[in-house]
Protein backbone atom coordinates (compact mmCIF):
# COMPACT_ATOMS: atom_id res chain seq x y z
CA UNK A 1 0.00 0.00 0.00
CA UNK A 2 1.77 3.12 -0.77
CA UNK A 3 1.78 6.03 1.26
CA UNK A 4 -1.09 8.30 0.50
CA UNK A 5 -2.83 5.21 0.20
CA UNK A 6 -2.27 4.23 3.76
CA UNK A 7 -3.09 7.09 5.78
CA UNK A 8 -6.48 7.31 3.97
CA UNK A 9 -7.22 4.16 5.06
CA UNK A 10 -5.88 4.82 8.70
CA UNK A 11 -7.87 7.94 8.41
CA UNK A 12 -10.91 5.74 7.82
CA UNK A 13 -10.33 3.29 10.52
CA UNK A 14 -10.02 6.04 13.32
CA UNK A 15 -13.34 7.68 11.76
CA UNK A 16 -15.23 4.07 12.45
CA UNK A 17 -13.91 3.75 15.55
CA UNK A 18 -14.86 7.03 16.47
CA UNK A 19 -18.60 6.57 14.78
CA UNK A 20 -18.92 3.16 16.98
CA UNK A 21 -17.61 4.64 19.75
CA UNK A 22 -20.74 7.55 20.15
CA UNK A 23 -23.20 5.13 18.84
CA UNK A 24 -22.65 2.43 22.27
CA UNK A 25 -21.41 5.92 24.14
CA UNK A 26 -24.87 7.08 25.11
CA UNK A 27 -28.62 7.61 23.38
CA UNK A 28 -28.42 9.27 19.65
CA UNK A 29 -29.64 13.02 19.15
CA UNK A 30 -31.91 13.77 16.15
CA UNK A 31 -29.05 15.61 13.79
CA UNK A 32 -27.35 12.07 14.43
CA UNK A 33 -30.23 9.96 13.49
CA UNK A 34 -30.75 11.92 10.56
CA UNK A 35 -26.96 12.02 9.28
CA UNK A 36 -27.10 8.05 9.53
CA UNK A 37 -30.63 8.50 7.87
CA UNK A 38 -29.06 10.16 5.16
CA UNK A 39 -25.23 8.19 5.22
CA UNK A 40 -24.33 6.33 1.56
CA UNK A 41 -24.97 2.61 1.97
CA UNK A 42 -21.91 1.08 2.95
CA UNK A 43 -20.51 -1.23 0.13
CA UNK A 44 -20.16 -5.28 1.29
CA UNK A 45 -16.89 -6.34 2.58
CA UNK A 46 -17.14 -9.66 3.18
CA UNK A 47 -17.19 -10.73 6.69
CA UNK A 48 -20.44 -12.18 7.43
CA UNK A 49 -21.06 -10.57 10.89
CA UNK A 50 -20.31 -6.73 9.16
CA UNK A 51 -22.65 -7.29 6.17
CA UNK A 52 -25.27 -8.95 8.04
CA UNK A 53 -24.96 -6.62 10.80
CA UNK A 54 -25.28 -3.53 8.98
CA UNK A 55 -27.89 -4.89 6.51
CA UNK A 56 -29.89 -4.66 9.62
CA UNK A 57 -28.86 -1.65 11.30
CA UNK A 58 -29.83 -0.04 7.53
CA UNK A 59 -32.92 -1.84 7.02
CA UNK A 60 -34.29 0.38 10.14
CA UNK A 61 -32.44 3.54 9.21
CA UNK A 62 -34.38 2.86 6.02
CA UNK A 63 -37.91 2.66 7.54
CA UNK A 64 -37.28 6.12 9.59
CA UNK A 65 -39.72 8.38 8.79
CA UNK A 66 -40.07 10.50 11.66
CA UNK A 67 -36.85 11.73 13.19
CA UNK A 68 -38.48 12.57 16.92
CA UNK A 69 -40.21 9.32 16.79
CA UNK A 70 -37.26 7.40 16.08
CA UNK A 71 -35.21 9.42 18.58
CA UNK A 72 -37.81 7.65 21.58
CA UNK A 73 -37.77 5.00 20.03
CA UNK A 74 -33.57 4.19 20.06
CA UNK A 75 -33.27 5.88 23.30
CA UNK A 76 -35.84 3.37 25.09
CA UNK A 77 -33.91 0.28 23.12
CA UNK A 78 -30.63 2.01 24.34
CA UNK A 79 -32.17 1.96 27.70
CA UNK A 80 -33.73 -1.78 27.43
CA UNK A 81 -30.30 -2.92 25.55
CA UNK A 82 -27.77 -1.20 27.52
CA UNK A 83 -29.01 0.51 30.79
CA UNK A 84 -31.85 -1.54 32.56
CA UNK A 85 -34.52 0.22 34.11
CA UNK A 86 -35.50 -1.18 37.45
CA UNK A 87 -34.62 -4.80 38.63
CA UNK A 88 -37.03 -7.67 37.79
CA UNK A 89 -35.87 -11.00 38.09
CA UNK A 90 -38.39 -12.46 35.86
CA UNK A 91 -37.02 -10.31 32.71
CA UNK A 92 -33.42 -10.87 34.49
CA UNK A 93 -30.98 -13.17 32.41
CA UNK A 94 -29.52 -16.29 33.57
CA UNK A 95 -26.60 -14.37 35.32
CA UNK A 96 -29.04 -12.22 36.58
CA UNK A 97 -28.62 -9.08 34.56
CA UNK A 98 -31.86 -6.74 33.56
CA UNK A 99 -29.56 -5.61 30.43
CA UNK A 100 -26.51 -5.99 27.99
CA UNK A 101 -24.29 -3.89 30.65
CA UNK A 102 -21.96 -2.83 27.83
CA UNK A 103 -18.36 -3.45 29.86
CA UNK A 104 -15.95 -5.90 29.31
CA UNK A 105 -15.51 -7.37 32.95
CA UNK A 106 -18.99 -7.96 32.88
CA UNK A 107 -18.46 -11.08 30.34
CA UNK A 108 -15.19 -11.74 31.05
CA UNK A 109 -15.97 -13.07 34.93
CA UNK A 110 -19.61 -14.11 33.93
CA UNK A 111 -20.80 -12.39 36.99
CA UNK A 112 -22.73 -9.56 37.41
CA UNK A 113 -19.99 -7.17 38.69
CA UNK A 114 -18.15 -4.67 37.27
CA UNK A 115 -14.21 -4.09 38.03
CA UNK A 116 -11.54 -6.77 38.85
CA UNK A 117 -8.66 -8.07 37.28
CA UNK A 118 -9.81 -7.21 33.85
CA UNK A 119 -11.00 -3.39 33.99
CA UNK A 120 -7.82 -2.85 35.58
CA UNK A 121 -5.79 -4.11 32.63
CA UNK A 122 -8.26 -2.03 30.33
CA UNK A 123 -7.17 0.76 32.34
CA UNK A 124 -3.14 -0.02 32.41
CA UNK A 125 -2.88 -0.57 28.80
CA UNK A 126 -5.20 2.77 28.67
CA UNK A 127 -2.38 4.61 30.71
CA UNK A 128 0.54 2.56 29.21
CA UNK A 129 -0.60 4.46 26.06
CA UNK A 130 -0.78 8.14 27.54
CA UNK A 131 -4.62 8.15 26.80
CA UNK A 132 -7.60 8.86 29.05
CA UNK A 133 -10.84 7.67 28.01
CA UNK A 134 -13.98 10.03 28.05
CA UNK A 135 -15.59 8.72 30.80
CA UNK A 136 -18.82 10.75 31.17
CA UNK A 137 -21.64 8.79 33.13
CA UNK A 138 -19.55 5.96 32.05
CA UNK A 139 -19.29 3.55 35.05
CA UNK A 140 -15.53 2.25 34.32
CA UNK A 141 -13.19 2.90 31.89
CA UNK A 142 -14.05 -1.30 30.21
CA UNK A 143 -17.36 0.44 28.69
CA UNK A 144 -17.27 -0.78 24.55
CA UNK A 145 -17.12 3.10 24.02
CA UNK A 146 -13.78 3.40 26.10
CA UNK A 147 -12.26 0.82 24.58
CA UNK A 148 -13.37 1.82 20.96
CA UNK A 149 -12.57 5.46 21.75
CA UNK A 150 -9.15 3.79 22.96
CA UNK A 151 -8.49 2.23 19.05
CA UNK A 152 -9.77 5.53 17.55
CA UNK A 153 -6.69 7.51 20.11
CA UNK A 154 -4.25 4.47 18.42
CA UNK A 155 -4.97 4.91 14.92
CA UNK A 156 -5.10 8.69 15.37
CA UNK A 157 -1.25 8.10 16.56
CA UNK A 158 -0.53 5.84 13.68
CA UNK A 159 -1.62 8.81 11.35
CA UNK A 160 0.28 11.22 13.24
CA UNK A 161 3.27 8.95 12.75
CA UNK A 162 2.37 8.51 9.29
CA UNK A 163 2.63 11.83 8.61
CA UNK A 164 5.91 12.46 9.74
CA UNK A 165 7.41 9.36 8.51
CA UNK A 166 8.12 7.45 11.44
CA UNK A 167 7.44 3.63 10.53
CA UNK A 168 8.50 2.06 13.30
CA UNK A 169 6.17 4.00 15.56
CA UNK A 170 3.63 3.29 13.13
CA UNK A 171 4.51 -0.73 13.49
CA UNK A 172 4.73 -0.40 16.88
CA UNK A 173 1.53 1.05 17.49
CA UNK A 174 -0.29 -1.69 15.09
CA UNK A 175 1.32 -4.21 17.21
CA UNK A 176 -0.27 -2.55 20.65
CA UNK A 177 -3.60 -2.58 19.01
CA UNK A 178 -3.65 -5.74 17.46
CA UNK A 179 -2.75 -7.28 21.23
CA UNK A 180 -5.87 -4.70 22.17
CA UNK A 181 -7.93 -6.34 19.58
CA UNK A 182 -7.29 -9.97 20.72
CA UNK A 183 -6.74 -9.53 24.11
CA UNK A 184 -9.49 -6.88 24.73
CA UNK A 185 -12.37 -6.04 22.33
CA UNK A 186 -12.46 -9.41 20.88
CA UNK A 187 -12.55 -11.26 23.29
CA UNK A 188 -16.05 -10.48 25.11
CA UNK A 189 -17.62 -9.06 21.20
CA UNK A 190 -19.60 -12.49 20.67
CA UNK A 191 -20.69 -12.75 24.23
CA UNK A 192 -21.76 -9.13 24.43
CA UNK A 193 -23.42 -9.51 20.99
CA UNK A 194 -25.56 -12.44 22.31
CA UNK A 195 -26.60 -10.81 25.71
CA UNK A 196 -27.57 -7.65 23.33
CA UNK A 197 -29.89 -9.90 21.70
CA UNK A 198 -31.57 -11.16 24.26
CA UNK A 199 -32.18 -7.62 25.48
CA UNK A 200 -32.54 -5.24 22.34
CA UNK A 201 -35.91 -4.91 20.36
CA UNK A 202 -34.60 -2.64 17.32
CA UNK A 203 -32.95 -4.05 14.20
CA UNK A 204 -30.79 -1.02 14.95
CA UNK A 205 -28.94 -2.18 18.70
CA UNK A 206 -29.14 -5.79 17.32
CA UNK A 207 -27.73 -4.65 14.03
CA UNK A 208 -25.04 -2.45 15.15
CA UNK A 209 -23.76 -5.35 17.72
CA UNK A 210 -23.20 -7.59 15.19
CA UNK A 211 -21.65 -4.82 12.73
CA UNK A 212 -19.45 -4.01 15.02
CA UNK A 213 -18.14 -7.39 15.58
CA UNK A 214 -17.68 -8.05 12.38
CA UNK A 215 -15.38 -4.64 12.40
CA UNK A 216 -13.57 -5.65 15.16
CA UNK A 217 -12.88 -8.81 12.96
CA UNK A 218 -12.42 -7.03 10.13
CA UNK A 219 -9.87 -4.51 11.89
CA UNK A 220 -7.66 -7.33 13.45
CA UNK A 221 -7.18 -8.89 10.12
CA UNK A 222 -6.00 -6.13 8.76
CA UNK A 223 -3.32 -5.05 11.57
CA UNK A 224 -2.65 -9.10 11.44
CA UNK A 225 -1.47 -8.66 7.80
CA UNK A 226 0.45 -5.49 8.44
CA UNK A 227 2.14 -6.62 11.63
CA UNK A 228 3.19 -9.58 9.38
CA UNK A 229 4.25 -7.47 6.71
CA UNK A 230 6.56 -5.39 9.18
CA UNK A 231 8.36 -9.54 9.69
CA UNK A 232 9.12 -10.15 6.47
CA UNK A 233 10.37 -5.97 5.97
CA UNK A 234 12.55 -6.59 9.02
CA UNK A 235 13.63 -10.51 8.02
CA UNK B 1 -58.71 12.17 62.43
CA UNK B 2 -56.09 13.48 60.68
CA UNK B 3 -55.06 11.35 57.38
CA UNK B 4 -51.84 10.80 56.08
CA UNK B 5 -50.23 9.93 52.96
CA UNK B 6 -47.21 9.48 50.38
CA UNK B 7 -47.31 11.87 47.58
CA UNK B 8 -45.34 10.23 44.59
CA UNK B 9 -44.20 12.41 41.73
CA UNK B 10 -43.96 9.52 38.96
CA UNK B 11 -42.70 11.87 36.55
CA UNK B 12 -39.21 11.81 38.21
CA UNK B 13 -39.18 8.73 39.55
CA UNK B 14 -36.26 7.01 38.28
CA UNK B 15 -37.45 2.87 39.22
CA UNK B 16 -33.91 2.71 41.44
CA UNK B 17 -36.27 0.80 43.91
CA UNK B 18 -34.44 2.21 46.74
CA UNK B 19 -37.84 2.98 48.26
CA UNK B 20 -38.35 -0.93 48.44
CA UNK B 21 -35.01 -1.76 49.53
CA UNK B 22 -35.36 1.10 52.35
CA UNK B 23 -39.49 -0.06 53.34
CA UNK B 24 -37.75 -3.95 53.51
CA UNK B 25 -34.64 -3.28 55.85
CA UNK B 26 -36.63 -1.06 58.41
CA UNK B 27 -39.76 -3.70 58.63
CA UNK B 28 -37.68 -6.66 58.21
CA UNK B 29 -40.16 -7.91 55.47
CA UNK B 30 -38.65 -11.19 54.34
CA UNK B 31 -38.20 -12.07 50.47
CA UNK B 32 -40.99 -12.19 48.19
CA UNK B 33 -43.10 -9.37 49.90
CA UNK B 34 -42.67 -5.59 49.89
CA UNK B 35 -43.88 -2.79 51.96
CA UNK B 36 -44.02 -1.04 48.91
CA UNK B 37 -43.38 -1.89 45.04
CA UNK B 38 -42.15 -0.30 41.57
CA UNK B 39 -44.70 -1.16 39.39
CA UNK B 40 -43.86 -0.64 35.48
CA UNK B 41 -46.17 0.32 32.91
CA UNK B 42 -44.20 0.56 29.58
CA UNK B 43 -42.66 1.17 27.10
CA UNK B 44 -45.48 1.04 25.12
CA UNK B 45 -46.04 3.39 21.74
CA UNK B 46 -49.19 6.17 21.74
CA UNK B 47 -50.84 7.08 18.34
CA UNK B 48 -48.85 10.34 18.21
CA UNK B 49 -45.74 8.42 18.46
CA UNK B 50 -44.39 9.54 21.79
CA UNK B 51 -43.88 6.32 24.19
CA UNK B 52 -45.37 5.98 27.88
CA UNK B 53 -43.06 4.23 30.10
CA UNK B 54 -43.67 4.83 34.09
CA UNK B 55 -42.25 3.48 37.13
CA UNK B 56 -44.70 4.13 39.52
CA UNK B 57 -43.65 3.25 43.64
CA UNK B 58 -46.95 1.84 45.08
CA UNK B 59 -47.33 0.75 48.65
CA UNK B 60 -48.60 -2.04 49.41
CA UNK B 61 -50.79 -3.36 52.86
CA UNK B 62 -47.68 -4.26 54.26
CA UNK B 63 -46.69 0.31 54.53
CA UNK B 64 -47.91 1.32 57.84
CA UNK B 65 -46.71 4.76 56.44
CA UNK B 66 -43.87 4.51 59.16
CA UNK B 67 -45.61 5.51 61.94
CA UNK B 68 -42.81 4.56 64.36
CA UNK B 69 -40.68 7.21 62.81
CA UNK B 70 -43.13 9.78 61.78
CA UNK B 71 -43.99 9.90 65.84
CA UNK B 72 -40.71 10.82 66.57
CA UNK B 73 -40.81 13.36 64.31
CA UNK B 74 -38.69 11.71 61.44
CA UNK B 75 -39.54 11.16 57.89
CA UNK B 76 -40.86 7.52 56.64
CA UNK B 77 -37.50 5.50 55.86
CA UNK B 78 -38.44 5.17 52.18
CA UNK B 79 -38.65 8.88 51.78
CA UNK B 80 -35.42 9.48 53.59
CA UNK B 81 -33.86 7.11 50.95
CA UNK B 82 -35.39 7.90 47.84
CA UNK B 83 -32.56 9.61 45.50
CA UNK B 84 -34.51 11.43 43.40
CA UNK B 85 -36.05 13.33 46.09
CA UNK B 86 -39.94 12.46 44.67
CA UNK B 87 -41.24 11.08 47.11
CA UNK B 88 -43.35 13.12 50.49
CA UNK B 89 -45.05 12.03 53.47
CA UNK B 90 -47.39 14.68 55.04
CA UNK B 91 -51.40 15.47 55.91
CA UNK B 92 -53.48 14.49 52.92
CA UNK B 93 -54.62 17.80 52.57
CA UNK B 94 -51.11 19.57 52.72
CA UNK B 95 -50.07 17.19 50.08
CA UNK B 96 -53.27 17.78 48.05
CA UNK B 97 -52.39 21.73 47.59
CA UNK B 98 -48.78 20.35 46.36
CA UNK B 99 -50.98 17.76 43.94
CA UNK B 100 -52.50 21.05 42.41
CA UNK B 101 -48.92 22.61 41.56
CA UNK B 102 -47.63 20.00 40.15
CA UNK B 103 -49.31 16.82 37.62
CA UNK B 104 -48.12 13.64 37.06
CA UNK B 105 -47.85 12.58 40.89
CA UNK B 106 -50.02 9.93 42.77
CA UNK B 107 -51.04 10.24 45.91
CA UNK B 108 -51.78 7.05 48.43
CA UNK B 109 -53.39 6.86 51.16
CA UNK B 110 -52.97 3.47 52.61
CA UNK B 111 -54.38 2.08 55.65
CA UNK B 112 -51.86 1.84 57.92
CA UNK B 113 -50.61 -2.23 58.38
CA UNK B 114 -50.43 -3.69 61.97
CA UNK B 115 -46.88 -4.86 62.65
S1 LIG C 1 -43.96 4.66 54.49
FE1 LIG C 1 -42.66 3.17 55.53
S2 LIG C 1 -43.89 1.32 55.45
FE2 LIG C 1 -44.75 2.68 53.93
S3 LIG C 1 -43.69 2.19 52.05
FE3 LIG C 1 -42.54 3.82 52.98
S4 LIG C 1 -40.96 2.76 54.19
FE4 LIG C 1 -42.53 1.27 53.70
S1 LIG D 1 -36.51 5.58 45.67
FE1 LIG D 1 -37.53 7.33 44.69
S2 LIG D 1 -36.68 7.38 42.61
FE2 LIG D 1 -36.18 5.39 43.46
S3 LIG D 1 -37.85 4.06 42.77
FE3 LIG D 1 -38.43 4.81 44.79
S4 LIG D 1 -39.63 6.64 44.38
FE4 LIG D 1 -38.54 6.18 42.51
Amino acid sequence: MDQQALMQQTEDRCDNYAMLSRLFRSELDRELIADLVESPAAEPTGNTHFDSGYARLRSYLDAVDDLDRAKSALAIDYCLAFLGYGVDPEKADEAGRNAAYPYESIYRTGAKSLGGDHCAEVSDVFRSCMFMPTRDRLIAEDHIACELEFMQFMANGELVALHDGELAVVRGTQKKELEFLEGHLLAWAESFRQAVEQFAETDFYVGLLEMTQGWLELDAEYLREACAEEGEDAS
Amino acid sequence: MTAYGLLIDYEFCTGCQSCEVACKEIHNIPVGQWGIRVLDDGPWECSDGKFNWNKIPTPTRLCDLCVERTDKGQQPFCVHHCLAGVMQWGTVEDLAKELEEKPNQVLFVPKPYQY
